[in-house]
This record gives C-alpha cells, structure tokens and sequence, in this order.
C-alpha cells in the first residue's frame, strides 16, 4: 500500500469516528460526564483528521504527477485538494483546539493570549490568507469565501481573548461556537472533498457546501441565545 | 453601542458566515440559470 492511501485510510477511520462521535455532546447534557468523554474523542479524532488530511494536502501539492498523472487541470487540483484542504485541516484542528482550551483556561484568559493558543489561531489564519489568494488567483472565489468565513471566526476568537471584559460564562458560547466549527468544517470537507469522489461533477455545487453551515450555524444561533446569561454588567469577568 | 457589539459578536459572526453561505448559493444559481443564454450583443 502506498503512503497516500494509507493516509486516507487512517483519516477516513478517525473522520468517521470524528462524525459520529460529534452529535454525543450536542444531545447529551452539558457538562455530564457522556458530553465530556465522547466531546474529547470526537475533538481528538477530528485533530487527528486534521493532521492527515494537511499530510495528504501536502502529497497532492508536491507529488501530484507521480500520485494521479490523469488529472490535467493541476492548478485547479492544488487549489482544491492541495491549498483548501491543507486550510480545512488547519480550520479543523484550530476550531478544536481553541474548543478545548477556551474550557480549560475559563477563568484565566490571560492564558489563551500564550504562544499555544497565539500560534494555533495564527498558522489556521495563514492558511486561509493564502486559501483565499489562490482560490482569486484561478478564478474560484468558492476558495476565497471559505477562507473568508475563517478568518471571521479567528477574529472574534481574538475578540474574545484580548478583550478587557467579558460576560459571566463567555466561555461557553466561544466553547460551542468553537467545537460546532469544527463539525461544520469537518463535515464541510467531508462531503466536498471525500464524498464527493461518488459524484466529482458535482464538485463545486454550492449547495453540498451550504448544508453542513446551515445546521450549523442553526445550532451555534440556537444554543447562543439560549446560553445567554441575565443582564448583570456588575458580573463582567475581566483577565 | 460598542458593548453591545461585543456581547453579540458570536451571533454577528454566525449572521457574516450565512450571509457568506447564502451569497455562494445566490452566485451559483445564476451562474447557472445565464449559462444557457446567448450573449446580449448576439439578440
């Protein structure tokens, strides 16, 4: 077997663990001991995918001729399955990490602003930068936009870190905001990069991007204000 | 104004992100629909 299907191999059984996983903590409840364990497995799944698939983007980017000498377009292929996978990858284990340590580090955000988190948010945001350069350079402002919702979601994570004051439980709304990220990246890259192999004509069809965002933005919405505390501005919690 | 901004941040976020995904459909569906047509100077 060679290295890029054992690749794929590895990222399709941690994906899948991943994609099942995922749906656990957003039905049981929260803080309960199942949200926390089968949370933690579908977060180290998904950065496990992440790695694998930034591996397999960087094969498809330096070694495409030897790998699928068939495919003729190759600046469109190391846009798709090169730059915006490596950038899914990234978006994937940013929004994971960031997920776990904005819970781990509540009450101490001085901490988030350290050069784990600083470097996280920065490598994912380099990669979108350059995501959306490419995707512009060969017409395919689908790259550019992708990069876009990114880079929105590393700004207000940044908001949150450096900003005076917060509200009291902050961190749970950047906690799901975080980790409902990842599931839609996740499932975002699964059905346009992985799945969508069944049907390669249908590569671009924005609605099969559309879909993981709309129910997940649905949910972000849903839980935000649900999770929104009582107007208290005397409890605003500074770092 | 400010304050309110950033207490609502996610959810300004979260609007961007759909207004981005939204704005992709709207993009393609008319890609798609003028992709049959004859160029406008050809009537």
């Amino acid at each position: 077997m060679h290295l890029f299907e054992a690749l794929v191999v590895l990222h399709v059984i941690a994906g899948a663990t991943g994609l099942i996983a995922f749906w656990v903590p957003i039905a049981a409840r929260k803080g309960g001991q199942a949200h926390r364990r089968w949370g933690r497995i579908a977060v180290y799944a998904f950065i496990v995918a992440g790695l694998l698939a930034i591996a397999m983007a960087l094969l498809s980017l330096f070694g495409t001729e030897q790998r699928l000498p068939m495919i003729t377009d190759r600046v469109l292929f190391a846009g798709l399955f090169g730059w915006m996978m490596l950038y899914l990858g990234m978006l994937t284990i940013g929004f994971a990490g960031y997920g776990l340590l904005v819970v781990r580090h509540r009450g101490n955000r001085s901490a988030l602003r350290g050069p784990l988190t600083q470097s996280l948010l920065g490598a994912v945001a380099l990669s979108a930068l350059w995501c959306g350069y490419f995707g512009l350079t060969i017409g395919q402002p689908l790259m550019a936009a992708v990069a876009l919702v990114g880079l929105a979601a590393i700004a207000t994570q940044q908001f949150y870190i450096w900003r005076r004051a917060v509200p009291p439980r902050g961190h749970v709304a950047e906690h799901f905001r975080a980790l409902l990220g990842m599931g839609i990246s996740a499932y975002t890259a699964f059905l346009s990069v992985g799945l969508i192999r069944l049907v390669p004509d249908h590569v671009f069809n924005p609605l099969i991007w559309a879909v993981p965002s709309i129910i997940g933005i649905s949910l972000i919405i849903r839980f935000t204000i649900g999770a929104r505390p009582a107007r208290r501005p005397s409890q605003r919690a500074e770092a | 104004m400010s304050e309110w901004i950033g207490d609502n941040i996610g959810i300004l976020e979260m609007g961007f992100t759909g207004a981005v995904v939204l704005g992709l459909l709207a993009w393609q569906y008319w890609t798609v629909r003028d992709a049959g047509k004859p160029p406008k100077d050809s009537e």
